[in-house]
């Protein structure tokens, strides 16, 4: 009886659609934003990414969105509040303070009125308290040390989040198996969940949690953390998370990679008019969750991706570059002592990537001597030299 | 030392020089019969120089790696003779120790990539399983040697008459190859990034037919003869006969022991063997009562073979069925499967002892001589049984990233970025403020309450002009910051309109990509598109060709690489004309649309008009095609250049 009543359940339950958590890693580089002033300050930006989320929040009752910031020198958590900063914050309103300065608008108050649907007014309430924190306690001495921005940090902070959830949803799974990484078929985090496991607990709790990944990247220069960002990445596409990148300025080499091999949408805003609707490029293009998206075209660069790695021993980009053929570590320029810097493997070369010789050398005068023994011109061998893509 | 001797001096000191197949000998000629004072390897020298035909001075120096060493000819009229003699002699004899030298490293290569293979992981691919058998037995590995497929003529040109497209690929490129470039040298080229497909080809072509179960293969054929009667005769050809005493050695026997007596003829052997109880055993068949009985020959049928190799093999417990009936004191009643008796069925014993013989006689070829008997590590892998494993131990290799902390000092200010450089120009202090002013609610839209009117600050108001908006800025907001010029407003239709529109261009370009198949025309010709295709194959040949000789600094084959240039250049050519052609296709065609509009307008006396822009094809479709060849070929013209004039300055700083 058991059987039967648990396939019935299961078969009602599909057509519930399934919840999915959003997870925002917005990069909050100071520097890049204060480039981009002109044509998209950062407030308008950040009111265009909260009508997004409050649109994903409002498609499904048991939808859930996460936000993390990549700081320049650190990653942080904007929503939800991480513990230690909700104690910080309670002691500053007991001081009945609420760390705004020019008071035109009030203070963001936690929801109180009703005509704001309550989550949202929650959200933005906590969003921009936090990023305001955020945005007092930045030094000046940390945001010029960094160009950059950490989204290595961001995306591994990211990834423990929505590996949680994932967790909590699929008790059975994650209890008691472990992850068999010698096992490539094998799935980690039990994203896979055999529905009649737990058909018998509620449907929130028993249907696969849908995540996915939205990068808002203002910055490029992501190349000194190439080896932890790929890393995230390829753990992205092990857990079938799309990593969705909106670019709205810097180089974008590595994310354009994430987006391609993660199946996510990658859209890149370079003009100040392209930039103006970034609520409709939100809305049109990142709406859409995974289950929307496999009977969707979805937007998206067709001009190929930009699949150029960083090597391992200067974080140069790099167009050729020479690979360890033990552990395929990337490097700009021949090993001075043949030795590979990772596995320490003893590498040799062929004669490939010397310096070109395009002219004879010419005879000295005075001395004349013909070169009898020609030895016969060896065939360079097959350099594996990838001829430069045009 | 038949080779020649020749009075020279060296170090002004007299003497003779003698050269034999592994040495060069210089022996003073005071006193008489001393032994030789200089020797100089052949495999060590390096190079030689001779003086010029006209000098008058004839010298001959031998340069051993650092060293060198300069004989003077003093034969009074042999000199210019007795040097060019030592010479030859000497550069046959460098030569057949450099062939030597190459021979003796064949072996050398193959064997590191052979054990690591070895130390491969249980679950080994099948490639690997032959790489390792090939390194069982050294004699066979030559073939997979690169420098043997490089110069096995024989089996390349196979490979290309088995492969019609590489032979396309090949013939094309070797009728365009510069002048400048040698067959020898082109066909080298060409095979050294195609060793794969060689090694592939070598490898199919050794493949050979494994044994089968003969038996079951020998049929009768009925033939009706001249007396209406049906005559059955049987075919056997030799390597049957050889095969059926190979697989079953009764048979050898029973031939052995009854062919010249009492069967005069091995004919009547085998029509009384393939009548007798005994084959019917043999293949597994059940032997009725009535079955004619063969004194000769029924003898065999108890014979017991005698143990070979598939009987005594070690059977892992956890297949052992035996065992099951040996081990267990619990009664398997029902278990059908797991009882060793209940597969008693004399053909299925037949046919496994069959297969294994058969694999044991194949066994030396994929297995290790010396592996040892029972479980190997592969084998036990494969029957451990995995759902009983509580937990696996995790068993990734640990890398450790070695930071290159003697380059990092190096990297100045020019490896940054141009995002980097721009924001150094920015004072952090500011920049900080601006942000922290930036991100204050009433940027927000928060109103008395504190709740964010996010649709003001979105500046989205569904049915208001955005002119009007921009006139008259709300009060209860400031937009001071966000009024920008009206096109680019943030929020504004037209801005959202645009963003519309590329998004839809986007989905809509995906789906067309994703819906043509690979081999779209485009509108150009089949004829067509098949030279461009070929122009394309033929153009990175040489590509690949120039980057692999321009990075070798090979000094001595600039000739060689000025002929590949020019190849370059041409190639280019090549393609225009593809493009020329294509684009004569498309207005033919076009005209022969006019054509027909013409006739139409003057039969009906209506006008119609052709979109000219419908019609694919032509040149801008095959530039679009070959763009990215294009870019590849100025991109490689333009490092030669670099480098040719950078190195034609040098050259003439240093003549001057």
């Amino acid at each position: 009886m058991n059987a039967v009543d648990a396939t019935d359940r299961a078969g009602t339950q599909q057509e519930v659609e399934a919840p999915s958590l959003l997870t925002i890693i917005l990069d909050t580089n100071p520097h890049a934003w204060a480039l981009l002033a002109d044509s998209l300050p950062l407030s308008k930006a950040v009111a265009n990414l909260l009508v997004f989320i409050n649109a994903h929040l409002a498609i499904n009752y048991a939808n859930r969105v996460a936000v993390v910031a990549s700081h320049s020198e650190r990653a942080e958590w904007l929503y939800p509040t991480p513990a230690n900063a909700r104690q910080e914050q309670a002691e500053s309103n007991g001081d009945g303070e609420h760390g705004n300065r020019a008071g035109t608008g009030g203070a963001v108050q936690p929801p109180d009125d009703a005509n704001k649907y309550r989550p949202f007014a929650q959200l933005e309430y906590a969003f921009m308290t936090n990023l305001q924190r955020l945005m007092r306690t930045t030094t000046p001495a940390a945001i010029s040390s960094a160009p950059s921005t950490m989204l290595a940090g961001a995306l591994t902070r990211a990834l423990a989040y929505i590996s949680k959830p994932s967790a909590a949803t699929n008790p059975t799974t994650t209890a008691n198996t472990h992850f068999n990484y010698s096992d490539p078929s094998s799935v980690a985090g039990g994203n896979s969940l055999n529905p009649s496991d737990d058909a018998t607990t509620t449907s929130r709790s028993s249907q696969r949690l849908t995540t996915r990944i939205l990068i808002v990247s203002v910055s490029g220069d992501l190349a000194e953390t190439y080896i932890e960002l790929m890393n995230a990445i390829f753990a992205c596409q092990r857990l079938s998370i799309p990593i969705d990148v909106l670019k709205l300025a810097g180089d974008p080499t590595f994310l354009q990679q994430a987006a391609d091999t993660t199946n996510g949408i990658y859209l890149s805003l370079s003009t100040p008019a392209a930039r103006a609707g970034m609520l409709q490029y939100l809305m049109c293009a990142y709406l859409p969750d995974a289950a929307a998206r496999e009977r969707l075209v979805m937007p998206g660069e067709g001009e190929g991706v930009d699949f150029r790695a960083a090597c391992f021993c200067h974080k140069r980009v790099v167009d050729i570059g020479f690979v360890c053929s033990i552990c395929l570590s990337i490097f700009c320029e021949p090993l001075a002592d043949g030795t590979c810097l990772l596995c320490g493997s003893h590498l040799s070369m062929a004669n490939y990537g010397q310096k070109p010789a395009v002219v004879a050398r010419l005879k000295k005068k005075g001395r004349k001597k013909r070169v009898v023994d020609g030895g016969g011109a060896d065939t360079p061998g097959s350099g594996g030299g990838t001829p430069v893509p045009g | 030392m038949s080779s020649p001797r020749t009075s020279v001096s060296y170090k002004k000191t007299n003497g003779s020089l003698a050269v034999d197949k592994k040495h060069l000998f210089w022996t003073p000629s005071t006193p008489p019969g001393a032994t030789p004072t200089l020797k100089v390897a052949i495999a060590d020298i390096t190079n030689l120089q001779q003086t010029g035909e006209a000098s008058a001075k004839v010298a001959l120096k031998v340069l051993v790696k650092d060293d060198s060493y300069v004989f003077s000819f003093t034969s009074k009229d042999a000199a210019r003779k007795e040097q060019v003699a030592v010479t030859d002699t000497l550069r046959d004899a460098i030569s057949a120790s450099k062939a030597g030298a190459a021979a003796s490293l064949a072996p050398a290569v193959g064997t590191p990539g052979a054990a690591q293979n070895g130390g491969g992981d249980a679950g080994q691919s099948a490639a690997m399983a032959i790489a390792k058998a090939l390194s069982a037995k050294p004699q066979d590995e030559g073939w997979y040697d690169d420098n043997r497929l490089r110069s096995d003529f024989q089996l390349q040109r196979s490979l290309l008459e088995s492969s019609k497209a590489l032979n396309d690929r090949f013939t094309q490129a070797l009728r365009d190859k510069p002048e400048a470039v040698t067959v020898p040298q082109f066909t080298a080229q060409f095979w050294s990034t195609r060793l794969h497909l060689l090694r592939a080809h070598a490898m199919e072509k050794a493949q050979k037919e494994g044994e089968y179960n003969v038996l079951p293969e020998i049929k009768y054929n009925t033939i009706i003869g001249a007396d209406g009667e049906p005559i059955k005769t049987l075919n056997m050809t030799k390597e049957q006969v050889s095969l059926i005493f190979k697989q079953y050695p009764v048979v050898r026997q029973a031939y052995n022991e009854t062919v010249p007596k009492p069967f005069a003829d091995p004919k009547i052997f085998w029509s009384r063997f393939f009548a007798s109880r005994l084959l019917k055993k043999l293949k597994g068949l059940r032997i009725e009562k009535n079955d004619p009985t063969d004194p000769a020959l029924d003898r065999y049928l108890e014979y017991q073979e005698a143990s070979g190799p598939a009987s005594t093999a070690h059977i892992p417990h956890i297949i052992d069925l035996e065992g099951n009936e040996q081990n267990t004191k619990f009664r398997l009643e029902g278990d059908y499967e797991m009882r060793a008796g209940k597969h008693d069925r004399p053909i299925l014993h037949l046919l496994n002892q069959m297969s294994e013989k058969l694999l044991s006689h194949v066994a030396p070829e994929d297995g290790e001589a010396h592996a040892p008997i029972g479980m190997d590590e592969g084998t036990f892998e494969q029957l451990q049984l995995r759902d009983l494993a509580m937990q696996d131990t995790d068993n990734r290799v640990v890398l450790n990233v070695r930071e290159q902390q003697r380059y990092t000092g190096a990297s100045g200010e020019d490896d940054l970025s141009a995002d980097a450089r721009l924001y150094a120009k920015q004072d952090p202090a500011k920049v900080i403020s601006s942000l922290q002013d930036d991100v204050q609610p009433q940027h927000l839209g928060s109103d008395e309450q504190g709740t964010l009117k996010l649709d003001r600050v979105l500046g989205f108001h569904s049915d208001d002009d955005d002119e009007d908006m921009d006139d008259e800025p709300n009060g209860t907001y400031s937009n001071g910051t966000s009024t920008k010029k009206v096109s680019n407003r943030i929020g504004s239709h037209a801005a959202l309109t645009g963003a519309s529109t590329s998004i839809l261009s986007s989905v809509s370009q995906r789906r067309r990509n994703a819906s043509t198949d690979a081999h779209n025309l485009k509108g150009l010709s089949q004829s067509v598109f098949d030279t461009l295709t070929i122009t394309h194959n033929t153009t990175t040949e040489f590509l690949h060709y120039f980057w692999t000789l321009f990075l070798s600094g090979d000094s001595s084959r600039t000739a060689e690489l000025t002929g590949l240039v020019s190849t370059l250049d041409r190639s280019l050519d090549r393609i225009n004309a593809v493009g020329e052609q294509a684009e004569k296709e498309r207005q033919e065609r076009l005209e022969k649309m006019r054509g027909q509009v013409k006739e139409y307008f003057q039969r009906t006396g209506k006008k119609r008009r052709i979109d000219e822009s419908a019609v694919g094809g032509g040149k801008a479709v095959v530039d679009e095609m070959v763009r990215p060849t294009v870019g590849a070929l100025r991109q490689a013209s333009e490092a030669y250049r670099r480098a040719l004039e950078v190195q034609t300055r040098e050259v003439a700083a240093a003549g001057g």
